[in-house]
């Protein structure tokens, strides 16, 4: 196992930090910060931070850092759709249709 | 009367767990490229914040309604039904990334690839028929704000898989 750094390949990364750059750069998702009903969301902080942190490359992490922590990240994605047809299906129950079908598993280590 | 109403998002706590998003990822194992590592660091990362999209998406559609901005009608049941089929590509889409850690072989690539594709037109079906049924303009504006830049989250996963 090696511990050396590697520098990335220019391709498929290097094309992924210029979209990356040019979206933060224009502030396509800054307006994910919502304003409705008066009332604005702040969704956008950590969005773009982590945007320009990707397309200026500031992170250095191990391998098994890495997949620990998007481990977890996947977790958290399973678990809020699972909340979101939860809530989705309540809504539709309460209209009298069929709800949505809730998948019986959770993602499992 | 100006309708205002509020909905509380956990979008706060799912944005401080987000994955690191890395230039170097350190300690490879053998026969694991950085590039590769990297490409699928970024699709968890891109599709976390699709879920948090999605999160408020629907939450500010079923928050219309309560308002009776976006009242019970096929359009609003539409809605609904299509960011639930948006929730359950997603976890489809995490148990392909979950299943093959690091792994952005070209299997792998077209299996997420075609998981987007579906969102995408998910999306452009609910823009089109879904939210239309939104009564208020702006509030519809805003909306259809949230499902673009949605969609444009898909379109940087689709990105890694060219």
């Amino acid at each position: 196992m090696s511990t050396k750094s590697v520098t990335p390949a220019a391709s498929a990364g290097g094309a992924l930090a210029t979209i990356l750059g040019g979206l933060a750069q224009t502030n396509m998702v800054v307006s994910l910060g919502l304003q409705i009903g008066g009332i604005v969301i702040p969704l956008v902080k950590g969005l773009v931070s982590e945007i320009k942190q990707i397309s200026t490359g500031q992170k250095s992490v191990t391998y098994q850092v890495l997949i620990i922590t998007d481990e977890a990240n996947l977790q958290q994605i399973d678990a809020s759709s699972i909340a979101d047809l939860v809530a989705e299906n309540a809504e539709l129950t309460r209209m009298g249709k069929t709800p949505l079908p809730v998948p019986a598993t959770v993602l499992q280590k | 009367m100006k309708t205002r109403f509020i909905f509380i998002l956990p979008i706060l706590l799912l944005l401080s767990g987000c994955a690191a998003r890395v230039k170097t990822v350190t300690a490879l194992p053998a026969g694991v490229s950085q590039t590769e590592v990297q490409n699928w660091d970024s699709a968890v990362a891109a599709l976390q914040k699709i879920a948090v999209s999605t999160s408020t998406l629907r939450q500010a559609v079923i928050s219309l309604n309560k308002s009776g901005i976006f009242p019970d009608s096929s359009a609003y049941v539409g809605t609904l039904m299509g960011i639930g089929r948006v929730d359950e590509l997603q976890i489809e889409t995490a148990k392909i990334l979950q299943s093959v850690p690091s792994d952005w072989s070209l299997s792998t690539q077209n299996k997420v690839l075609s998981e987007m594709q579906q969102i995408q037109a998910i999306l452009t079906n609910l823009t089109n028929t879904g939210i239309v049924g939104i009564k208020d303009s702006a509030s519809q504006s805003q909306v259809t704000t949230l499902i673009n830049n949605l969609a444009a989250t898909v379109s940087l996963v689709i990105s890694l898989t060219t």
